[in-house]
């Protein structure tokens, strides 16, 4: 086989791939301008038979609750457990870092990194329980700190910290800073990329969370866009266009947001799990 | 001669102390958030697995000792569940160990120039597509009424699709739909293992006469074969926690053949069965930490050969 | 006064492993001294013991005459220069060399008057707002040096900041460092694994070897009167010529050739029968022009031409030397010679301890 038909079916195979990933994009975005009729008749057409900005409205209420109301829980709880996992998680794994001399510091990795063993869907359970002992049930502190707590992001950290040569924090040392400052002035501006990446990536994967908003939630009120979503499914009486028109609010910004920092998205995201 | 002023001072010196003061403060909301959140519940849940259901929630639970583990094991529902969570967990991860490396040899093969960033922007597209979203297109494109699956199989006149009404091709649906969802996650791992790899060996191998796939065999793939293994036991344990993906598509059907433990566990939470329900977490626990630790392992072991 | 005193220092780790024992030293203000030994010694831990950054589990370290075992690095006035520079990547190296003065919320004016005094000692005023990834080796260690100097310390400390430069730009930076103790006057305490810096920068030199200190002393008597058979093998280049001999009746035996040993070798040899005979090449001569010297027979097994000098390796009595002798030299391998050796630079180390006699 010459190089060139070579290179023909790799391209080709590649690009067919790419179409199966991204068609499934292409059909909800279509689907949601199309009745539910017109997509029993015919379902594989490319584009809708016309284009009505009608169905978001149609769908502008669901289960009794306003859709921007769910799009506005999605921002305010996704920014927000974004928010504090990064500082929080940041802070921790830098003191886990810096002095890993300390047995309940190892101690409190450990116990970390058991919690992100435990099958995280089964983990809201118990969280449930532990939400209604502190009467945290149903409101939105609840659920945000319990998204706060992110592996991702943890590892980001700590693989960062670990890169900075303990001489530069000792020459700050010399130089009359203390460990407060240490951080502020040498450490945090040094962090900079690894703080954006790890926001990123963070924002990007709690967008995406149901479960526990769900069981937390105890009324739709709280609820953010993938629970809507699931709502909406599972509804009796298929409003085919409106599940499609929501999954497409739901999908929308965060493929906005990944598409412009997909190398960053790419590179955090699999960091821990590269050797070398 | 020692010089009689000359004092012991204790080994960890005070300086040390002196600083850890800010640590403390430090790593305080993360200790509270990962005991809060992390520790305290899965103390609890193992707490409650060894109480009586009902009053798991009230002061005076009711300590009955491995009656809930036993009466899950003896569960005939628990037990094939169980099996077909493995049985799946094993193909998912193999189908996707495989497809993943074979796709990121072709992306990292010379012979795709430009557009491989954007090939690599497809396939990870659905790993940060949430995921419920993903999967309610899935359902209805696998729909035996007007999914486009069918619909294009019909076009081509090939045989239609079970998908999601058939115990059969349930699973494969189900699959489909994972691998969608997570392959463009070890693709883009595997590019990275692969471009750290020793372009030196395999020029050498291709002097020494070997063709692509005995190259492949006996250099590409040893070298990667730690990378292979890690990202194995972490799909592993990833697949072994399949949840979301049955809960939008088939609500554990039909009949049962996707209903896995994770999702079975849950069924049990909600009808107010913690006692078994957290027995399920906690074996489920058991499995991942057993597969974690074994890894951990295998990894020391191959360090030291 | 910037005198350092270290009484009885000692560390070990869980009350175990012991890196440095009981080390007894004074250095004085304004004295330049250098901890020299080979990888392992522990020169680098007594040296950070002394910053503050390692915990001193005996004995005491004193800064003009304070105790400071239990104070903080940055209350003990000292400013330390690392071997990989540890500049802030994300400052520039105004800031580099202000932070220190920053924080101790030293006035803005006397902050840039300092800086820019010192960037243009050192000649990096031209390059203050770059950032230390734009600069070479030899900048950035200048510009760490520079950060220790504004702080106007009472002690430099100095952890082997030459070893990562290339061997020209090393020669340059250990003039400019010396330059820089004659202009400063301050007290350093420098530490090196590389003799010739030992030799040429110090005011006294304190070898180390297994956490132990072996001799401290001026590189003169260092170097003329090593006190172990490690430091007479460590300093100079090529090392001392190490020969087994047996001694008796005020002479040292190398294989069957007796050289009659000056009165006070022969007196400190005492009752032994063996010992280590010692001779530095400059002292091993091609010519009996030192009246002193005692000729002994030998045999040419190699030259190497240097340029200034010629280095030949001398078989004598079935052991080999090297003795360091004129470039005019021209003899081949195999012929014999008459090499004199130096009487008043022998040397004889007890076989087993290895301490002068």
């Amino acid at each position: 086989m010459g190089s060139w038909s070579r290179r023909g079916l790799a391209y080709a195979v590649a690009c067919t791939v790419s179409l199966i990933c991204l068609y499934p994009y292409w059909w909800m975005l279509v689907s949601a301008f199309r009745s539910t009729e017109a997509i029993l008749s015919s379902p594989l057409r490319p584009w809708p038979e016309d284009i009505s900005l009608q169905v978001f409205s149609e769908v502008a209420s669901i289960g009794g609750t306003p859709l921007w109301r769910y799009v506005v829980n999605s921002l305010f709880i996704t920014s927000l457990a974004t928010a504090i996992g990064t500082a929080v998680t940041a802070l921790g794994a830098y003191a886990l870092v810096r002095r890993p001399d300390v047995l309940l510091f190892r101690l409190l990795r450990a116990g970390f990194l058991a919690t992100i063993m435990y099958p995280y869907m089964l983990l809201v359970i118990p969280v449930y329980i532990v939400m209604y002992k502190l009467g945290l049930l149903g409101g939105y502190p609840g659920i945000i700190l319990f998204l706060s707590l992110s592996p991702i992001q943890f590892f980001l950290f700590e693989q960062f910290f670990r890169t900075i040569p303990s001489s530069v924090m000792e020459a700050a040392t010399i130089d009359g800073a203390n460990e407060a400052q240490i951080l502020v002035h040498v450490v945090m501006p040094m962090a900079v990329p690894v703080v954006v990446t790890a926001t990123i990536v963070s924002f990007l994967l709690n967008w995406a969370q149901w479960l526990p908003v769900m069981v937390v939630s105890r009324s739709p009120d709280t609820y953010t866009l993938p629970v809507a979503l699931l709502n909406l499914n599972g509804e009796l009486g298929v409003n085919f266009q409106g599940i499609m028109a929501l999954a497409v609010i739901t999908t929308l910004p965060v493929t906005l947001f990944f598409l412009l920092a997909q190398r960053r998205v790419m590179s955090g995201m699999t960091a821990g799990a590269v050797k070398g | 001669m020692k010089d009689p002023s000359a004092t012991r001072v204790p080994a960890r010196a005070l300086t040390q102390r002196q600083t850890i003061g800010a640590f403390w403060l430090f790593v305080l909301p993360f200790a509270g958030l990962t005991a809060v959140f992390g520790i305290w519940p899965i103390i609890l849940s193992l707490q409650v697995s060894f109480t009586e259901s009902a009053s798991a929630l009230q002061p005076s639970a009711q300590w009955v000792g491995w009656s809930n583990y036993a009466s899950v094991l003896a569960d005939p529902i628990f037990v094939s569940s169980l099996s077909r969570t493995l049985v799946y967990t094993l193909l998912a991860v193999v189908s996707t160990i495989v497809l993943a490396l074979a796709y990121a040899m072709l992306l990292h093969s010379p012979w795709l120039g430009r557009g491989v960033t954007l090939f690599k922007i497809a396939i990870f597209l659905p790993v940060v597509t949430p995921d419920v979203a993903g999967y309610v297109v899935w359902r209805w494109l696998f729909d035996q009424s007007f999914g486009a699956v069918n619909t294009a199989l019909g076009a081509l006149s090939m045989p239609t699709f079970g998908g999601l009404a058939s115990t059969d091709t349930v699973i494969w649906a189900v699959l489909i739909a994972e691998l969608w969802h997570h392959v463009g996650f070890y693709v883009v791992i595997f590019l990275a293992n692969l471009a750290l790899c020793d372009r030196g060996v395999r020029e050498a191998a291709q002097i020494d006469g070997a063709d692509a796939w005995q190259t492949f065999w006996h250099v590409t793939l040893p070298e990667l074969r730690p990378a292979l293994l890690v990202n194995s036991v972490y799909a592993l344990i990833q697949y072994l926690k399949t949840f979301t993906v049955v809960a939008v598509m088939t609500k554990g059907g039909p009949n049962d053949s996707t209903n896995f433990v994770s999702y079975y566990a849950y069924q049990l939470f909600e009808q107010g069965r913690y006692g078994e329900a957290t027995a399920m977490a906690s074996i489920l626990f058991g499995i991942v930490i057993a597969l974690a630790l074994g890894l951990m392992m295998i990894q020391r072991g191959s360090v030291s050969r | 006064m910037a005198r350092v005193e270290l009484r009885g220092v000692g560390k070990s780790y869980d009350g175990r492993t012991c890196v440095i024992q009981n080390i007894d030293l004074q250095i004085e203000d304004g004295e330049f001294a250098v901890f020299v030994g080979p990888s392992g010694c522990g020169k680098s831990t007594l040296l950070r013991m002394i910053a503050g950054l390692e915990s001193i589990t005996e004995g005491s370290v004193s800064i003009d005459g304070n105790r400071v075992n239990d104070v903080l690095p940055r209350h003990r006035d000292i400013a330390m220069v690392f071997q990989d520079y540890a500049l802030y990547p994300h400052k520039t190296l105004y800031e580099n060399m202000a932070f220190g003065l920053r924080l101790r919320k030293t006035p803005e004016s006397e902050i840039r008057r300092r800086v820019m005094d010192v960037a243009a000692l050192l000649q990096i005023d031209t390059m203050l707002d770059r950032k230390p990834a734009a600069l070479s080796g030899g900048q950035r260690q200048r510009v760490a040096i520079g950060r220790a100097i504004v702080r106007q310390p009472k002690v430099f400390l100095f952890d082997e900041p030459l070893s990562n430069l290339d061997a020209q730009l090393r020669g340059e930076m250990r003039s400019e460092i010396k330059k820089l103790h004659q202009r400063l006057g301050a007290t350093i305490v420098y530490v090196t694994h590389d003799q010739v810096e030992a030799m040429t920068l110090a005011d006294r030199i304190c070898v180390l070897q297994g956490g132990h200190k072996l001799q401290h002393g001026t590189p003169a008597q260092i170097y003329g009167a090593p006190a172990t058979r490690f430091v007479a093998g460590f300093i100079g280049s090529p090392p001392m010529n190490l020969v087994p001999c047996r001694l008796s009746d005020g002479r040292a035996f190398l294989g069957s050739l007796a050289i009659a040993l000056p009165e006070r070798l022969a007196r400190a040899g005492g009752g032994r029968d063996r010992a280590l005979f010692g001779i530095r090449p400059e002292n091993i001569l091609p010519t009996s022009e030192d009246s002193g010297a005692i000729p002994v027979p030998a045999t040419v097994v190699m030259t190497e031409p240097l340029g200034a000098d010629t280095l030949v390796t001398l078989r004598v009595a079935d052991s080999d030397v090297v003795a360091r002798w004129p470039p005019h030299f021209s003899g081949r391998r195999g012929e014999t010679v008459c090499a004199h050796f130096s009487v008043s630079h022998m040397h004889l180390f007890d076989a087993e301890s290895g301490a002068a006699l």
